[in-house]
């Protein structure tokens, strides 16, 4: 067996085989190894070296964020503030959920999934994960592989809940930009993009899962590090949602067979992505092998047959006993792990992440009656050995042990490092938009790549299979109207719905990372809320996506955004459940004189929301839907320019990024709220991306037309010219806002709903399809809907 | 002493339309360095074994399991093409989910004498010209993280 020779080395020996075992472990770290193994006397074993690696990797333990920052803050004028936190996950994500106590969140930040209350009998279980680096060098696998590794998570969030819808969020290059300007061998944007896109539509398809949401933003910092979120939200009855491992339970592996694909996933996704990275660390998804294993686990559950299950995500086996043991012990007998090939090495068995495989811990009385299920349904398993009480991870091949670890010491033995974090505050100029007219900035909103539409990537995705489909991504006459957000019913014989909405905006994140997160969450709460969902049952998901956090003003950026996320939370009273961030989103290149080049990615926050709807009937979607109905903007428009769509579009920097102003956030949404439980309003959209404008014409792409005048709509806060108006009333993406429509017969009854909320009657929807914005006297805009319609959809196509 | 294996290859093609062809065609036109006037696409089975009425068996599994009548035909052994083509297979060790699917297929059909089975993807390049079909290829046709190509200058 082979040994690792670590005891008397010095750290640069210790970091030597780190980097040449791609172990992805620092200094501190491997001097931590190194005296656990003095004081046993030997050395480890190769196995044991992957172990702790994989065990202490970033995407296992979040060191970053939940260890120990000193922050300074230094204002305009120089002056430093320094604080210490003492974790950044505890101090403000973790803590919300705490504080604001809500009972319907069932299980918070402790299993594979967050879990909310839906009825009386089931609760939901929701997640999202990243897959970046794989997706960066095999779109297609790389991406397949992150669907089915949410979906695992969901199955395996306490004793297992039923998928029902997945998500899909990216975030690429520009499709356009030319190869030449392209260093280093990576992959061209537009190939990752067919192949990202391939891989999600194969796996979620196969597998019988509607992806319902999603998103993609194109910027040229994802050129090298392109972003894959997937997310899964799955149903179970409230009595599993518990689990417990017990000594003497016997570990079963079932699914899919191991090879050597995946080897160092783990420690491959702490790491940058370099020009030379290894292709070994790609995968390859079998939705067949899934869909069949997770219809038999759920059958197995309802019987009772299992105590526990998790699953083989990153690490493998390593991972999955590992943590399922952490409080007992484990003994493994690794020759009875089915192999798709002969020649692996016990430690490569041990840590292959090959797909489809989750880890059951079963009563020994109960595993000849789960064996037959799993062979009538064709599910291959084995006994893989047994959880024990001896705080130990022990694992053997062949009747030879190759390794031998303290649980304590693997779970608790990580050092905990002070990370250095600034963040520097900028000096705010005014925006100002040159000489672009209204009319051409109106369609340059339109046709931005962020705005434009993707129905292209979503007909590739199947939206209705499982049948409980509501409020769909595209609607209207044409089937081409976008959505805020969607609304499913997962409990078959039940009308209660999940309406779930995304907040992603890194054109915010890079001029303030704080207001990032505070508009992200408040637009995944507006979308959420348009879906039908119940705010007093709703919950948010956290994924942060951030470059190299060992520099100190990317790991600043961080600390604002998470601080963001907590002054969100507790302002909507919305908690978070759950939530994975992914560090190290830089590539770097070395030149042929031996400089190194890093790109990082904007630091990039999507917050999810989901939240139960007591009728799926409640979700009306964003399309106008008849002409001769009242329009009414809810909120106020603030001078909020900065980092919107318009200033993309013009090449103009300035203006403040939108802030969030509870009262006026609560108003906007209880008025929505309580505006489709009392069927006053036909159609509602939020207004983010793109401002008032984009909002407007997307309703009207239903079909139906619309005449609008902005003139009575109140701006906020300062004293504008006519022109400067124009552009704010149209193009600002001030939060807490929505466009609806009302039959004039209800337009009474809405606005007495509207005591606490500001709004404003602009105009009505229209026989001439048509889209009309005066300004009293002043015509601004007019243009055909199909004029500005195809401008928004030739932008991504095949 | 083991009985030789024998490798049988199925080739299934479109008869009619071809969307994967025409995909392929259309990407081809952003790459430089090589140009078709046409693209035909086909996908490759490999079996190894030792099939008994080896003729009739091979029918069974292409007209039964592998090829849709009413859009494709196959050939039993690679077609002979005079124009260059493009085989992309799977590396070792990267999961055939296609092979691992038709294994279990022939199991439900009944068909023993099949130790292993490998799917592969096969474009032929119809009016191809330029001297650079393998950098091309690598630009658009695969992934050489996963996946390599076997260029026939036809």
């Amino acid at each position: 067996m082979r040994k690792v020779r670590i005891r008397g080395l010095s750290r640069k020996g210790l970091l030597d085989i780190s980097g040449k075992m791609v172990l992805s472990l620092n200094g501190a770290e491997m001097e931590a190894v190194k005296k656990y193994y003095e004081e046993q006397s030997r050395e480890p074993s190769l196995m044991e070296m992957e172990i702790i690696a994989q065990t202490w990797s970033e995407h296992c333990k979040h060191k970053t964020m939940g260890g120990p920052v000193e922050y300074t803050r230094i204002d305009i004028s120089g002056e430093e503030k320094k604080e210490n936190i003492n974790s950044l996950l505890k101090e403000t994500v973790f803590r919300t959920a705490r504080e604001l106590d809500r009972d319907y969140c069932l299980s918070v930040f402790e299993d594979n999934a967050g879990v909310i209350r839906f009825d009386s009998d089931s609760a939901i279980a929701i997640k999202a994960e990243t897959h970046n680096h794989p997706s960066a060098i095999e779109p297609y696998g790389g991406a397949a592989t992150g669907v089915g590794g949410v979906i695992r998570d969901i199955l395996g969030c306490g004793r297992g809940a039923r998928p029902f819808m997945n998500l899909d969020v990216f975030c690429f290059g520009p499709c356009d930009t030319p190869r030449e300007e392209i260093e280093g061998e990576v992959l061209h944007p537009e190939r990752i993009f067919k192949g990202v896109v391939k891989g999600v539509r194969d796996y979620g398809n196969r597998v019988g899962i509607p992806t319902l949401s999603g998103a993609i933003i194109f910027d040229r910092d994802y050129i090298y590090n392109p972003l894959v979120y997937c997310g899964t939200l799955g149903i179970m009855p409230v009595g599993h949602i518990e689990k417990k491992v017990r000594p003497g339970d016997v570990i079963i592996s079932i699914g899919g067979r191991t090879g050597r694909d995946g080897i160092h996933g783990a420690t491959f996704s702490s790491a940058g992505l370099q020009e030379e990275t290894d292709s070994g660390c790609v995968q390859i998804g079998d939705p067949v092998t899934e869909k069949k294993f997770a219809d038999a686990m759920l059958k197995l559950r309802d019987m009772n047959l299992y105590e526990a299950v998790t699953d083989c995500g990153a690490g493998g086996f390593s991972s999955a006993i590992g943590e399922m043991g952490s409080e007992t012990g484990a003994l493994v007998r690794l020759e009875n792990a089915p192999l798709k090939y002969e020649g692996l090495k016990p430690w490569e068995i041990f840590l292959s992440e090959s797909q489809e495989r989750m880890v059951l811990s079963v009563s020994p009385g109960s595993v000849e009656a789960l064996g037959k299920i799993l062979d009538a349904e064709d599910v291959e398993w084995a006994r893989l050995g047994e959880f024990t009480s001896s705080g130990r991870l022990e694992v053997y091949y062949k009747e030879k042990k190759h390794a031998d670890l303290d649980m304590e010491f693997l779970h608790g033995g990580l050092p905990r490092i002070k990370r250095k974090a600034v963040w520097r505050e900028k000096p705010s100029a005014d925006f100002e938009a040159g000489g672009i007219s209204l009319a051409e900035a109106w369609k340059k909103v339109m046709g931005d790549l962020n705005v434009a539409s993707k129905e292209r990537v979503i007909r590739e995705y199947d939206h209705e299979v499982q049948g409980g489909t509501v409020l769909k991504p595209l609607a209207g006459k044409e089937q081409d109207a976008p959505q805020d957000g969607c609304a499913v019913m997962p409990q078959p014989g039940s009308k209660r719905a999940v309406a779930v909405g995304l907040g992603i905006n890194p054109s915010y994140g890079r001029l303030d990372p704080y207001k990032m997160a505070l508009s992200c969450s408040e637009e995944a709460a507006r979308n959420t809320v348009a879906a039908g969902g119940d705010m007093k049952k709703a919950a948010f998901m956290d994924n942060f996506c951030w470059g190299d956090t060992r520099q100190e003003e990317v790991l600043g950026g961080l600390v604002r955004a998470s601080r963001g996320c907590y002054r969100a939370s507790m302002d909507l009273g919305i908690p978070f459940v759950s939530g994975k961030d992914s560090l190290n989103n830089f590539y770097e290149t070395v030149s042929q004189d031996g400089e190194r080049k890093k790109v990082n990615i904007p630091g990039t926050l999507l917050i999810t929301c989901a939240a139960v709807s007591e009728d799926a009937g409640l979700a009306v979607g964003s399309d106008f839907k008849k002409p001769g109905n009242f329009i009414y903007q809810v909120g106020r428009t603030y001078n909020e320019m900065g980092g919107s769509v318009l200033s993309r579009v013009s090449g103009r920097a300035g203006g403040g990024v939108p802030d969030l102003r509870p009262e006026c956030s609560r108003g906007a949404l209880g008025l929505i709220s309580s505006a489709l439980r009392k069927k006053t309003i036909l159609s509602v959209h939020d207004i983010s991306e793109g401002g008032f404008i984009a909002a407007l014409s997307e309703m009207c792409f239903s079909g139906v037309g619309a005449s609008v005048d902005i003139c009575g709509i109140k701006l906020k806060d300062g004293e504008f010219s006519e022109r400067e108006s124009d552009l704010i009333k149209l193009f600002s993406e001030s939060n807490s806002r929505f466009l609806v429509e009302v039959e004039p017969e209800r337009a009474e009854d809405f606005e007495k709903l509207a005591e606490e909320a500001q709004i404003f009657r602009i105009g009505e929807t229209t026989f001439d399809e048509q889209i009309t914005v005066n300004s009293g006297l002043r015509g601004i805009l007019r243009e055909d809907i199909g004029v500005v319609k195809k401008i928004w959809k030739s932008q991504i196509d095949e | 002493m083991g009985i030789k294996e024998k490798e049988y290859i199925i080739e299934v093609f479109s008869e009619g339309r071809d969307p994967e062809g025409e995909r392929a065609a259309s990407e081809l036109s952003h790459v430089s360095g090589y140009e078709a006037e046409e693209i035909s696409f086909s996908r490759i089975y490999s079996l190894r074994g030792q099939l008994e009425d080896e003729e009739k068996v091979l029918e069974r599994i292409s007209s039964e399991l592998l090829c849709d009548s009413v859009t494709q035909d196959y050939s039993i052994g690679l077609r002979a093409v005079d124009a260059p083509s493009v085989r992309v297979y799977l590396k070792n060790g990267v999961l055939d989910v296609e092979g691992k699917t038709l294994m279990e297929a022939l199991e439900i059909m009944g068909i023993e004498g099949v130790s292993r089975a490998a799917a592969a993807r096969r474009y032929i390049m119809k009016g191809g010209r330029g001297d650079n079909l393998a950098g091309a290829a690598g630009e658009f046709l695969y992934n050489s993280v996963i996946e390599y190509a076997e260029i026939e200058e036809g």
